[in-house]
């Protein structure tokens, strides 16, 4: 559909004629970022889910002293609105030649999905029977062990929405890339579609297809976690 | 054993050393820019093969940041010292950038270009300040009306409006739901103070002077269009961008608008013209804003900015001018290349013709400008929207602008 | 009581059938476990805290202190002023209406969010065929990148756009959506629904699913109706993710940025600013970075008496 078509007088849903083109050349821009765009969620997801799980559980099961420091000092700095993040952890960032690398990225959007995860994890794993891991210290598992066989398996669910929520937050997240990534080869997804918009005008030729295209990946990963979380719930505990 | 080590080891650090000095004969020249649109991008292209070609020793890197991010990009990178060689700032914010300290003074190269002698008054008002040059201007740009020629035709309109007794004439004729005579931006950002600024300069108006005569009159203009229904009550959400997008589609029959957009509207097939901003009397000379960017040596080191300097004078070779103006959509700054612009094409006659008395939006209020343009652009808004009556919008502007004046 | 199977160790469990003396269990638990287990279970993720986590937080404080703008910021030395920022915003009125909108955009926004994803829930906690894929597609408002959302509804709410086409349908004259600063705002609020209802029913939809179907089986027998079951069974059960998902709801809710800035931009006429969005302009369009800082700690400040409020009203 050519611009005359969305916003003409006549609007009309039904392009009158299907512009192929569009959609080949947005495949075309898009393709070579799509790998850094799936990388860089994938390992933050991973990460975060490695630092947050064990941190989620024992604060809740475990009770380390500083907990309620950790737990508000998690809620406060998630308050911060993003763009006051973004001077700072460029300072920072600058000076640890982070800047334009993958895994500066990727630490700068563990800051959004890391004080998420805490509070969610620990909503659910408020919900996880504790006696499970009793048992098993009994039978002389240490923590760790008790961790990895007990409760992972039972919080699975939880887990994996928390880990497709990882997932998915680096996957549109334009403030950080937009500030921390200059090189074009190292650009995720989200920030070639944003060239859409330009001084100039908004590329709809682009920017619709292109939408579409960014959102497919995310879309399927829902997909198919969506029935890991349901056929976990069958492998439950409380049965 | 040890001495055969030393030596060693001295060999190598010399090699490497050598190595190093000849690698580093290569120097790198950063260039942040905004242009997205697919010409520009292949202007870009040429120019890098054209320079590469002539300077060996030099490689040209473009870095791509969004419109909206150059300016704070810019500034992160001098806070860190990691600046870019070359900038493409949008020249209001020149000489904001340079009062900073990011920029560096290039007077001393730049004289020496045959075409700064020639370049318009106004966009050299935009990089200079006192004795000190902070940039070239790549080209310029102001606004014009663009008019839909057969909606012209079908409402009996034989020639396009030069007063602004024509332009309410005109609007009112070719309003027909849905479609309106005429439309400009007045969104809450740059783009609503830079389209009112040729009305409110033409008619003697200043932005510093919001509550006189000539700011109230421009500004009842404004809203006399959008109170009759010439002019869409959306307006104050639109941007350049989509005030574009409703005179291609057809929903508009002029627009105010600037030579950046003429390749879209070439390319949509609309019959159009293009005429010079109309005036409030016959017989007087439009005076419109400076539009266009600037290339701005940043402070890095000598090697880096002496590279800048040779790419900045490759492109202002006047044999190359024209056609990198072109590409860019942009009038040349050089008064002798745009002639010869709006000679080949009678579209960008009208905007080479304002460029005689095109202004550069910081003479007035300096560094201030920013702020100044948002307090006018509130009571753009709130006189459109009717929120408030255009007296009680200024004045209010004008309070504002009192205060940020004061402070510095 | 019913029999726990723990999972995980092949080991025969059927000593563990029936009630355990849990007391017993968490003192011999206790004697093996070591003291710094639990801190080195938090290890990892204090000292990403530390790093990246509390030095932004501190720096922008701290920045909120001084003269921060495009002159100062660059050369390094913001020289200190104390609440001079604070009181530069205080008094401005834009400040206070941007603050108004805030507190207003996040309680209708959460309101309907919340309410929707709710009711969603519910809704496929039932078995039906083709409900994964359902899922997914419930999901696109919130995967759907801000930007193509927010310009689509920008089109979407043009005087001549779908919205008002089929207003017409209804007899409504063309509303100027975003050209009126009520409507503008009601416009923001709508999108901003729109894009949130997701990320409510799926974290909803999850901690419904974790609750154990027995007790639904037992109430059932009981004889309790469907929405007695919901009032008594899921809603107290709910209650711990429910608090975390209206408390990050709010703070989400309070930062939104990119939704309002494209779709208004704060206009027409400083209507649509959200606390966010006037921060922002402060900051990148007049380049005051010290009063930007001041305008996003109060933001904090904002949130923290929200969630505070919640959770009294939790209590309840």
């Amino acid at each position: 559909m050519t611009p005359r078509e969305l916003f003409g007088v006549h609007f009309s849903i039904w392009p009158h004629e299907f512009v192929f083109q569009n959609w080949s050349n947005a495949l075309q821009r898009l393709a070579p970022h799509a790998l850094t765009s799936f990388v860089v969620s994938l390992a933050t997801s991973a990460l975060t889910l490695l630092v947050t799980a064990p941190a989620a559980y024992s604060v809740i099961w475990l009770k380390p002293r500083g907990r309620k420091v950790l737990q508000s000092f998690m809620l406060t700095s998630q308050m911060l609105p993003a763009i006051v993040f973004v001077i700072p952890l460029f300072v920072v960032f600058s000076r640890a030649n982070l800047v334009n690398t993958l895994p500066g990225l990727i630490l700068a959007d563990m800051t959004l999905t890391v004080p998420f995860a805490l509070v969610m994890l620990c909503a659910y794993v408020q919900e996880f029977p504790y006696e499970l891991v009793e048992a098993a210290l009994v039978e002389g598992a240490s923590q760790w062990r008790a961790f990895r066989s007990v409760v992972i398996p039972v919080m699975i669910s939880g887990l994996v929405t928390i880990a497709i929520f990882s997932f998915l937050m680096p996957w549109g997240d334009l403030i950080f890339s937009l500030s921390l990534i200059t090189d074009s080869s190292l650009q995720p997804l989200i920030l070639e579609l944003y060239k859409a918009v330009g001084q100039y005008g908004v590329d709809w030729s682009f920017l619709l297809p292109g939408s579409v295209l960014t959102a497919i990946p995310a879309v399927v990963v829902v997909l198919y976690a969506s029935r890991f979380i349901i056929s976990g719930f069958t492998r439950g505990a409380l049965r | 054993m040890c001495r055969s080590w030393w030596s060693f080891s001295a060999c190598a650090v010399l090699s490497v050393t050598l190595i190093g000095i000849a690698r580093s004969e290569v120097t790198t020249v950063e260039i942040v820019h905004y242009f997205n649109v697919q010409g520009q991008q292949d202007g870009l292209a040429a120019i890098k093969s054209d320079f590469e070609a002539a300077n060996p020793d030099i490689k040209i890197q473009y870095t791509y940041v969004p419109f909206a991010e150059l300016l704070s990009r810019t500034l992160q990178m001098a806070a860190v010292h990691k600046s870019p060689a070359i900038s493409c700032i949008d020249n209001p914010d020149v000489l904001r950038v340079a009062k900073a300290g990011a920029l560096k003074d290039i007077s001393a190269d730049v004289t020496k270009l045959s075409t700064w002698q020639d370049t318009y008054p106004g966009p050299k008002s935009a990089v200079t300040d006192g004795q000190k040059v902070y940039g070239v201007p790549i080209g310029s740009n102001s606004l014009a009306i663009f008019y839909n020629k057969k909606m012209f035709a079908d409402a009996g309109i034989s020639s396009p409006p030069a007063t602004w007794a024509d332009l309410t004439e005109d609007a009112a004729k070719l309003t027909k739901s849905p479609v309106y005579g005429l439309d400009f931006s007045a969104t809450n950002s740059e783009e609503a103070t830079w389209q009112w600024e040729p009305f409110l300069w033409s008619n003697g108006g200043k932005l510093l002077d919001l509550t006189a005569a000539p700011a109230k009159a421009a500004l009842q203009f404004w809203t006399d269009f959008v109170q009759k229904g010439s002019v869409s009550r959306d307006v104050v959400n639109w941007n350049q961008g989509d005030v574009a997008n409703q005179f291609i589609s057809g929903r508009a029959a002029m627009m105010v608008m600037g030579p950046w957009m003429l390749g879209q509207v070439h390319k949509s097939g609309l019959d159009f013209g293009v005429t010079p901003i109309p005036v409030p009397k016959a017989g007087m000379k439009p005076v419109v804003p400076l539009g266009g960017e600037v290339w701005c040596v940043s402070k890095t080191d000598e090697k880096t900015e002496a590279a800048a300097v040779k790419f900045i004078a490759f492109v202002q070779d006047p044999a190359r001018l024209e056609k990198i103006c072109n590409t860019f959509n942009y009038i040349s700054s050089v008064k002798s290349v745009a002639v010869k612009q709006g000679q080949a094409n009678p579209e960008l006659q009208p905007f080479v013709l304002q460029m005689d008395t095109a202004r550069a939006r910081p003479e007035e209020g300096g560094a201030n400008y920013p702020a100044i343009s948002l307090a006018a652009r509130t009571a753009i808004q709130k006189a459109l929207t009717g929120q408030s009556p255009v007296d009680a919008a200024l004045s209010e502007a004008a309070e504002k602008i009192k205060t940020v004046a004061e402070k510095k | 009581m019913q029999t726990v199977t723990p999972i995980g160790d092949a080991k025969d469990r059927s000593g563990l059938a029936g009630p355990v003396n849990f007391r017993a269990l968490k003192k011999r638990a206790g004697r093996s476990q070591r003291w710094f287990t639990p801190y080195s279970f938090v290890l990892p993720i204090v000292l990403f805290t530390l790093l990246f986590l509390a030095y932004p937080v501190i720096y922008s404080v701290a920045l909120s202190f001084r003269d921060a703008t495009i002159d100062t910021f660059v050369g390094g030395d913001m020289p200190f002023n104390g609440l001079a920022n604070y009181q530069q915003s205080l008094s401005n009125p834009s400040f206070w209406r941007a603050l108004l909108n805030t507190v207003l955009f996040t309680f209708f926004s959460i309101l309907f969010q919340f309410t929707i994803g709710f009711l969603l829930a519910l809704f496929f906690q039932n078995e039906f065929p083709l409900k994964n894929a359902l899922i997914a597609l419930l999901l696109v408002p919130w995967l759907a990148p801000i930007l193509t959302a927010a310009n689509t509804f920008k089109g979407l709410f043009n005087e001549i756009g779908p919205f008002n086409q089929i207003g017409h349908l209804f007899g409504l004259p063309n509303l100027p959506w975003l050209a009126d600063p009520r409507l503008a705002f009601i416009a923001i609020i709508i999108a901003n629904i729109w894009i949130g209802f997701p990320f409510n029913f799926i974290l909803l939809y999850a901690g419904m699913r974790a609750v154990p179907l027995e007790i639904y089986e037992a109430a059932k027998l009981d004889g309790a109706a469907y929405w007695k079951q919901v009032s008594h069974i899921t809603i107290p059960m709910l209650k711990p993710v429910t608090v975390s998902v209206l408390m990050l709801g709010t703070i989400y809710t309070v930062k939104v940025f990119d939704l309002v800035w494209i779709m208004t931009g704060g206009g027409p006429a400083n209507s649509t600013h959200l606390l966010s969005t006037y921060a922002y302009q402060t900051g990148f369009s007049v380049f005051n970075f010290g009063q930007a800082a001041a305008i996003a700690t109060v933001m904090v400040l904002l949130i923290v008496l929200l969630n505070l409020l919640q959770l009294a009203l939790q209590r309840k």
